[in-house]
């Protein structure tokens, strides 16, 4: 039963503190981030275990943690209002080719970073050739070209 | 143009930007407010954590915030004038000491249970100087724990320490 309660609450406080983060936390992993992600994995593996290194300790951890996250992307499914309160919300942050100051802002993004995802994912130069650009739940930045320049 | 603008439409909720945006900020905050609060010591081994407790009889230094299953000291000092010459005696309540597990005690102690306490008894030498005890223990339950100390039979005092989970 400890393993559980550990798990879930180790669960939630996880998400919580990535939901405060925000989305752009986990899409631009850096190297030093990558690194800061496997320092998190080991503090909360030892929260976790509290000592019991035992096959069935982990394997209620691991069965807690996943059923969790089915749970609620069953409740996600079914509620979209609950799906945008753990997941976020996609943001439109291109319109145009007319970068969105304000929600770009907010989210942390400057035009380099918009500029880097169109050339990766469609060799684009400028704004002028991006139709739209939109802040993904997940944190990247998706980019629909202008006519002709797909 | 116009056609092309309704077309993402959906995914313009400036009202729901906004609160998250919000949601962020005040965790922000929140955070940043953790961090000084455990700097501090609200969360153990800091400024806020130590704590003592002062008698004429003797000096009790302790740790007001604990974490479970970590290590956690407490320190006696007896002045060498009070009680029975060569011989401290205190005594723990039971329903304190029963929610640790005793790792060591220094100097090493002679012991017995009374009831509901455990009586410790420690041989000094005559030096004059203060007699120091130190009880390494290890709690192994969570929450607001109520000590009571007795120290040559003195009357009791009351400590408290929490122990975060």
């Amino acid at each position: 039963m400890d393993s559980i309660i550990r798990a879930t609450v180790t669960y939630f406080f996880v998400w919580l503190i990535f939901r405060i983060a925000g989305k752009r936390s986990l899409a631009e992993t850096t190297s030093f981030d990558f690194v800061l992600l496997l320092i998190i994995s080991e503090t909360v593996q030892s929260a976790l275990n509290q000592n019991d290194n035992s096959l069935t300790n982990s394997f209620l951890i691991i069965v807690t943690l996943v059923g969790l996250d089915i749970l609620l992307s069953v409740i996600g499914y079914r509620s979209p209002r609950f799906n945008h309160l753990m997941n976020s919300k996609a943001m439109l942050i291109v319109e145009n080719g007319k970068p969105m100051k304000a929600r770009m802002a907010a989210a942390r993004i400057d035009e380099d970073d918009i500029l880097a995802s169109a050339r990766e994912t469609h060799g684009l130069e400028s704004f002028d050739q991006i139709k739209f650009a939109i802040l993904e739940c997940h944190g990247g930045i998706s980019i629909i070209p202008e006519k002709g320049h797909s | 143009m116009s056609e092309k603008k309704t077309t993402f439409d959906f995914l313009s909720d400036p009202p729901y930007q906004k609160r998250e945006g919000l949601f962020e900020r005040i965790g922000w905050v929140f955070m940043g407010l953790l961090v000084l609060a455990a700097a501090l010591g609200l969360f153990g081994k800091g400024m806020l954590a130590h704590a003592e407790l002062k008698e004429d009889t003797f000096h009790l230094y302790y740790d007001r915030f604990i974490h479970y299953g970590d290590l956690s000291t407490i320190r006696l000092e007896v002045p060498a004038s009070t009680g029975e010459p060569g011989v401290v005696a205190v005594a723990l309540s039971n329903s304190y000491l029963h929610n640790f597990r005793i790792e060591h005690i220094v100097p090493e102690p002679e012991s017995s249970a009374h009831g509901d306490q455990t009586l410790f008894w420690f041989t000094t030498t005559h030096t004059g100087q203060p007699v120091s005890i130190q009880l390494r223990m290890e709690p192994e339950k969570v929450g607001r724990l109520e000590g009571k100390i007795f120290v040559n039979g003195e009357q009791g005092h009351v400590f408290h320490q929490f122990v975060y989970p």
